[in-house]
């Protein structure tokens, strides 16, 4: 085919121009696959469930008043702290729209109530240790927050452990993620075996096994065991407490200003605000929020990435097609046919973009690894760099694609008028 | 003459402008994307990854293993200390400056009153004002370290002061902390340091709700007040109520010191050491010293407070601008090399090469302030966005300030000249 060496030759002359090509494509590849990785890694997130049926939960996080008089004797404030909370409950599960209550510790996505603890399969382990997220519940925990057990049982009443403010609970049966059991147990059934928490020679069995259930952190170091969670079954007598509430008409208007003057009503010297009655939906929603908002960011990058790439590309060719006018006519006087001539557009488009590519794949791992050593950011996976090379490959060949055909349009005839 | 000449330079470039109306406006409006993504993610890494304090290179965080080989990842020593090493540290004062923190959710009240609001709150020590630099309104910190006497006076923040007494100065005045009452001994000006670098592992630095106060370490510990964040064991507890988290191993206390130059880092890391053996030697430990000392920049790296999103969408965006340089260089080219003829005619009437180059230059800056007009817009808009849709700790530091809008002139600006170099040199060759 002498035509595309001539091109190519063509081309070299025309060095500026192959050098914003090129340097387009390659920083293109660069960007796009980080950005993909970005955007991966952010919809992963989002994507991944947090166990909760997430709609009609509602969720009070209240805090009783620390008396100054009773606060130096603190049986009395513990007897106290446990009266307020038993009537709150009762009172909770009276009300008509209420399904099913539960006092928990924390919950998925909560950031608050931040808990962990290491956890072993063996007695006294110290290395090999696995870190795990723990919530608090009771026997009510599992129906109100709507986890799905897949294997083995909810707490029964008599393993929920009433704890005395400044105790820590020891409870002796747990419930865990099924993220977790496959990470201790792998494939073999968890129910009815124990694990070790914190260290500790005691141990604590495990009685059932949950689908999902996020860990109630969502970022910073904590991150890596976001999953490997489990649920204790412990009520303890503190100060802050927290509600869950499973009703059973989500879309009751007035149900958080309701909720919010019966308990002032049992006790209005409590810390409690309508802004503390929350839909569990909205504060998941509300964790995600900076995951979202980078996604939505690295899409829009993408978009501006395509246009401007696109329609870079597409001006350069355009224009290189129009000066070219004149050799085109010649081409097609001495018999090329007009697919002769788009092809070989198309395929001068083409052998540059590999070059481009070429470099932009190196360009993206020196990129990467810069980030690796001096961010702390995991190496680029690379099917990002693939996927990158395949998307601007496309942009590249569709926005070189009008050119070709108007070259191919070029009569014969033209070489006639222009002399 | 000379005069003459430059305005003939402008005059030209202006037709320049006029001439591509469309492509000048394309190539701004592409600059001016460029511009805005890379000024916006910028920002946002600067803002995380700063350390908001004057002294930030004094300040370190010291960390002792007292979990022995195992208890935390990779053999690091936890990252906060338990009650009984950051007290004895605390104590023993080696450092020019030294601080246990604590994080206390409590109710508070002006005394009087009946009703208790929420206030986020820190015990710390006598140092950490000055270490933390925290600006005082009114008043001053406590005077005598609570470490040896226990003062049940308070700092309160501006914020606090407004809602309890609906007055700035408030100092003397009395407020209920969980029941007790501490003495106002100062009121702070407005201090939102971001990240807050004193206590980045509760809630990774960007926690939302405002400090409210600060006890002193030694008041807060004898009025039985828990810490209301992170807490972290690797034991059962032995006894009953609050004494029983100050004698276990559970971490709980950030600590914080001020050293000055490379030799005090050194003497204090051989105090640290020798703090690990002496643990050792008295049984406490059964393992090796195994401590750090870290400055507040690798603590903060260490801790993971900068989130990976954040640098790598920095350094794409700044990738992004260059496309859009080498995007718009091609655009300018075919532009001018359409023009061609008209070069070659003004070269025929005499100007040399250098004033073609002049032109082209002058017509890039001239697109270039227009890509800024576009960009600062845009920042603006999006910053907007921004500032309702991120935490709070953050929208509060993302305003386009004189710094911000100066940097987008001058990369817009410079980007656009640097995007005509390639036109420039062609045309300038032109005969």
């Amino acid at each position: 085919m002498p035509g595309v060496k001539y091109f190519l030759k063509s081309l070299l002359r025309r060095k500026w121009f192959l050098a914003i090509v090129l340097g387009q494509i390659s920083l293109s590849v660069a960007v796009m696959s980080n950005t993909s990785s970005l955007i991966w890694q952010n919809l992963e997130i989002l994507r991944r469930p947090t166990g909760v049926a997430e709609m009609g939960l509602v969720v009070i996080e209240q805090q009783f008043r620390d008396d100054g008089g009773i606060s130096g004797d603190w049986r009395k404030l513990n007897d106290q702290l446990e009266a307020s909370r038993r009537e709150d409950v009762r009172m909770l599960r009276g009300m008509t729209n209420v399904k099913s209550v539960s006092v928990i510790s924390t919950l998925p996505l909560f950031n608050r109530g931040v808990s962990f603890s290491q956890i072993g399969t063996r007695p006294d382990q110290r290395k090999g240790l696995a870190y795990t997220s723990v919530d608090y519940g009771d026997q009510d925990t599992v129906k109100t927050l709507g986890l799905s057990l897949i294997s083995g049982r909810n707490f029964i009443q008599g393993e929920v452990q009433h704890v005395k403010i400044y105790d820590t609970p020891s409870p002796s049966v747990t419930i865990i993620s099924e993220h977790l059991s496959r990470r201790l147990f792998g494939e073999k059934s968890a129910v009815g075996r124990s694990v070790y928490l914190g260290g500790e020679s005691r141990p604590v069995e495990v009685v059932g096994v949950v689908k999902d259930l996020a860990g109630s952190s969502t970022g910073g170091w904590v991150s890596k065991f976001a999953e490997d969670t489990l649920l204790l079954p412990a009520i303890s007598n503190r100060y802050k407490t927290i509600y869950a509430v499973r009703v059973a008409d989500p879309h009751e208007g007035i149900f958080k200003e309701i909720v919010m003057s019966s308990l002032m009503g049992l006790n209005s010297t409590r810390l409690l605000d309508l802004s503390d009655i929350r839909d569990y939906s909205q504060i998941v929603s509300d964790a995600r929020r900076s995951n979202r908002g980078t996604l939505y960011a690295m899409i829009a990058l993408v978009a501006a990435l395509i246009v401007v790439v696109g329609g870079g590309i597409w001006g350069i060719s355009r224009s290189l097609v129009a000066e070219r006018q004149k050799t085109f006519a010649i081409h097609r006087a001495l018999g090329a046919t007009k697919r002769m001539l788009m092809l070989s557009v198309l395929l001068e488009g083409f052998v540059l973009a590999v070059i481009g590519i070429a470099i932009g794949a190196v360009l993206s791992e020196v990129l990467s690894g810069f980030l690796l050593t001096h961010f702390e950011v995991e190496h680029l996976p690379s099917v990002f760099v693939f996927g990158a090379v395949i998307e601007v490959l496309l942009v590249n060949q569709f926005a070189i694609l009008l050119p070709s055909v108007e070259a191919s349009r070029v009569a014969p005839a033209k070489l006639l008028r222009e002399s | 003459m000379h005069l003459q000449k430059l305005k003939l330079i402008w005059y030209f470039a202006y037709k320049e402008i006029l001439l591509t109306r469309m492509s000048s406006l394309l190539v701004s409006a592409i600059i001016a994307c460029g511009v805005i993504t890379s000024a916006v993610t910028i920002k946002l890494y600067q803002t995380m990854s700063s350390v908001p304090l004057q002294d930030a290179n004094e300040l370190y965080v010291p960390l002792v293993d007292m979990w022995g080989p195992g208890g935390w990842d990779g053999g690091a020593p936890p990252p906060a200390l338990d009650y009984f090493d950051a007290i004895s540290l605390v104590n023993e004062r080696r450092a020019r400056g030294q601080s246990a923190v604590y994080q206390i959710d409590a109710a508070v009240r002006s005394i009087g009153k009946p009703y208790d609001r929420h206030a986020l709150g820190y015990a710390v020590s006598h140092d950490f004002f000055k270490m933390f630099n925290v600006p005082f309104a009114h008043g001053s910190d406590w005077h005598v370290d609570g470490g040896i006497m226990q003062d049940y006076e308070v700092v309160i923040s501006h914020r606090l002061a407004m809602a309890l007494f609906h007055t700035d100065n408030s100092v003397g005045k009395d407020i209920a902390v969980n029941g007790r009452s501490y003495q106002i001994v100062g009121v702070m000006k407005d201090w939102h340091p971001v990240p807050r670098v004193f206590d980045v592992i509760n809630d990774g630095g960007f926690e939302a709700r405002p400090v409210d106060f600060f006890i002193p370490l030694a008041s807060a510990v004898a009025q039985g007040i828990k810490n209301s964040g992170f807490r972290y064991c690797n034991s059962k507890l032995l006894k009953k109520s609050f004494e029983n988290i100050e004698h276990s191993t559970c971490i709980w206390i950030g600590y914080f010191v001020k050293l000055d130059g490379p030799q005090e880092y050194n003497s204090y890391l051989a105090y640290l050491t020798s703090y690990a053996s002496e643990q050792q030697l008295a049984g406490r430990f059964t393992w090796r010293p195994n401590v750090r000392l870290l400055s507040i920049r690798d603590w903060l790296k260490y801790m993971h407070v900068v989130p990976n999103s954040a640098s790598v969408s920095a350094l794409v965006s700044v990738c992004f601008l260059l496309i859009c340089v080498v995007n718009s260089s091609g655009i300018l080219m075919s532009n001018f090399m359409r023009r061609e003829r008209a070069f070659i005619l003004h070269r025929a009437l005499g100007a040399s090469s250098s004033d073609l180059r002049a032109i082209i230059f002058t017509y890039a800056f001239i697109v270039g302030v227009f890509g800024a007009l576009w960009g600062w817009l845009g920042l603006e808009s999006i910053l907007f966005v921004l500032r309702r849709e991120l935490p709070f700790a953050l929208s509060d530091k993302m305003h386009l300030d004189l710094e911000l809008l100066l940097v987008v002139f001058s990369t817009s600006v410079l980007s656009l000249v640097a995007s005509a170099v390639a036109p420039a040199i062609r045309c300038s060759r032109l005969a």
